[in-house]
């Protein structure tokens, strides 16, 4: 057999190696080493810029397990704001940690620099956001199609917001309570709501029934371990099991295509019904925030 | 497909010949398409060529010497967890020498344990490290221009070029 000559083989250079291989690289490493890789060389930098990769990859920090402390959410918030800039305005999908701490500005800041998202994933705390912060962000926002929401008042104002700029918008999770005020918000603003996520929260009754009658394009309906309760206190309450939600719904006019709801009283169903039962109404966890039966909605 | 066919022979870019056993050859596309070739060719005597230097190759058939009986039977959970240290002792290599040219040989051959096992090695090489020790690692010379690299700090506060 004649050999070929052996000279053949060059000696490369990591700045040559191809696309999809440091896309896939560079899609697994967090934030903070992501940003150290997009300053190492200009090639390294074009992968980094291209939409491809935006289009593809999740601003996620939620994997961020530092305690959040004021100084570090900004630290987090001035590098999420440069790592927006790299991408030129193409991030579809931002994930904040739960426990960072976001101001209108930052908020806002950040809505500019993304104006093709299409998920969003709110944290946990929002100490002082205004209807006016709301708005203007979502002004920005208007492909918006999936949000995450953790608080019952900002859920309202985010609705309203949604109702105004997101024509594309069609998938909610609740972290918070189903009240019948979020309810009556939902059906008049987002109307044409496909997917819908209420798990491990307080559920009125009356705001299910509110929202499967009047969202008329409602396919998936998650209710899966939530505590439905007629009134907003444990001692003046009617408390309906998680397998008599079907009959709750059963004269509805029309039915989402998809209803998931807990058969039995499972563990998850015993710790929802102890939270709320022991008034720890307030606090929206971590675990049911990352957590969720319909799969475009888990973290 | 001949079952008494039991391996094949093949060419590194380089030219050298290497011998893949027909269960390993499964674990990458082209190369199994390259083996039903060669076994249904009248031609015998034909020795395809992959276009990968014999360095890297010999690596390439070790790890699917190495992964094949387990892909194609399943194995014991203690089986993967001694594949696992072995995975990890496999990775250690040179970054330029080897692993550049793994990662385009698993790309190119379809591979996709191996091809995620290397990224997840050229990865874990990054995290932690400042631009200046990324550079360092993987031998990379800093192109940008002075100007580009203030525009840089600027655009990154908080990241440590050093």
């Amino acid at each position: 057999m004649n050999k070929k000559n052996k000279s053949s083989e060059e000696i490369r250079d990591w700045r040559d190696m191809s696309f999809d291989v440091l896309m896939r690289i560079f899609m697994a490493l967090n934030l903070v080493d992501f940003a150290a890789v997009s300053m190492v060389c200009s090639s390294w930098r074009d992968v980094c810029r291209d939409p491809s990769f935006w289009i593809a990859n999740t601003l996620d920090l939620s994997k961020w397990k530092h305690p959040p402390t004021p100084t570090l959410s900004s630290k987090i918030v001035s590098l999420l704001s440069s790592l927006l800039n790299l991408s030129n305005g193409q991030a579809h999908c931002l994930i904040f940690q739960f426990q960072i701490y976001i101001d209108n500005r930052d908020f806002f800041k950040i809505a500019q620099r993304s104006p093709n998202l299409k998920r969003l994933v709110l944290p946990g705390w929002f100490p002082d956001f205004t209807k006016k912060g709301i708005d203007l962000a979502l002004e920005q926002w208007k492909g918006l199609e999936s949000l995450t929401i953790t608080n019952t008042y900002i859920a309202t104002l985010f609705l309203e917001a949604i109702g105004k700029y997101c024509p594309n918008f069609s998938e909610l999770k609740l972290t918070c309570h189903l009240t019948l005020n979020i309810a009556t918000t939902l059906a008049k603003h987002v109307p044409k709501l496909k997917v819908l996520s209420v798990q491990s929260v307080r559920v009125n009754k009356n705001a299910l029934v509110h929202v499967v009658k009047k969202l008329k394009q409602l396919e998936i309906l998650n209710v899966t371990h939530s505590f439905i309760v007629t009134g907003n206190r444990p001692d003046n309450t009617e408390i309906y099991p998680q397998h008599s939600i079907p009959t709750l719904l059963k004269n509805m006019p029309r039915q989402p295509t998809t209803l998931m709801y807990c058969n039995g009283f499972c563990d998850r169903c015993q710790d929802v019904f102890i939270g709320n039962m022991m008034h720890k109404w307030r606090d929206p966890k971590e675990q049911i925030w990352c957590e969720d039966e319909i799969p475009s909605l888990q973290i | 497909m001949s079952s008494s066919v039991e391996a094949i022979t093949v060419l590194s870019s380089d030219g050298d010949e290497f011998k893949i056993t027909v269960s390993a050859a499964k674990l990458s596309k082209p190369l199994n398409w390259m083996l039903e070739d060669v076994c249904f060719s009248d031609d015998c005597d034909e020795v395809p060529t992959i276009e990968v230097n014999s360095k890297t190759l010999v690596k390439v058939i070790e790890y699917c010497e190495k992964h094949a009986p387990r892909a194609n039977s399943g194995a014991s959970d203690s089986d993967a967890e001694e594949l696992k240290k072995w995975d990890i002792e496999f990775m250690k290599m040179d970054v330029k020498d080897i692993l550049f040219h793994i990662l385009m040989a698993a790309n190119y051959l379809h591979m996709e344990g191996l091809y995620d096992l290397a990224c997840q090695t050229a990865a874990d090489l990054m995290k932690g490290m400042t631009v200046s020790q990324i550079r360092k690692i993987f031998h990379i010379k800093n192109d940008f221009s002075s100007e580009e690299q203030e525009q840089l700090r600027r655009q990154h506060p908080g990241c440590s070029f050093d």
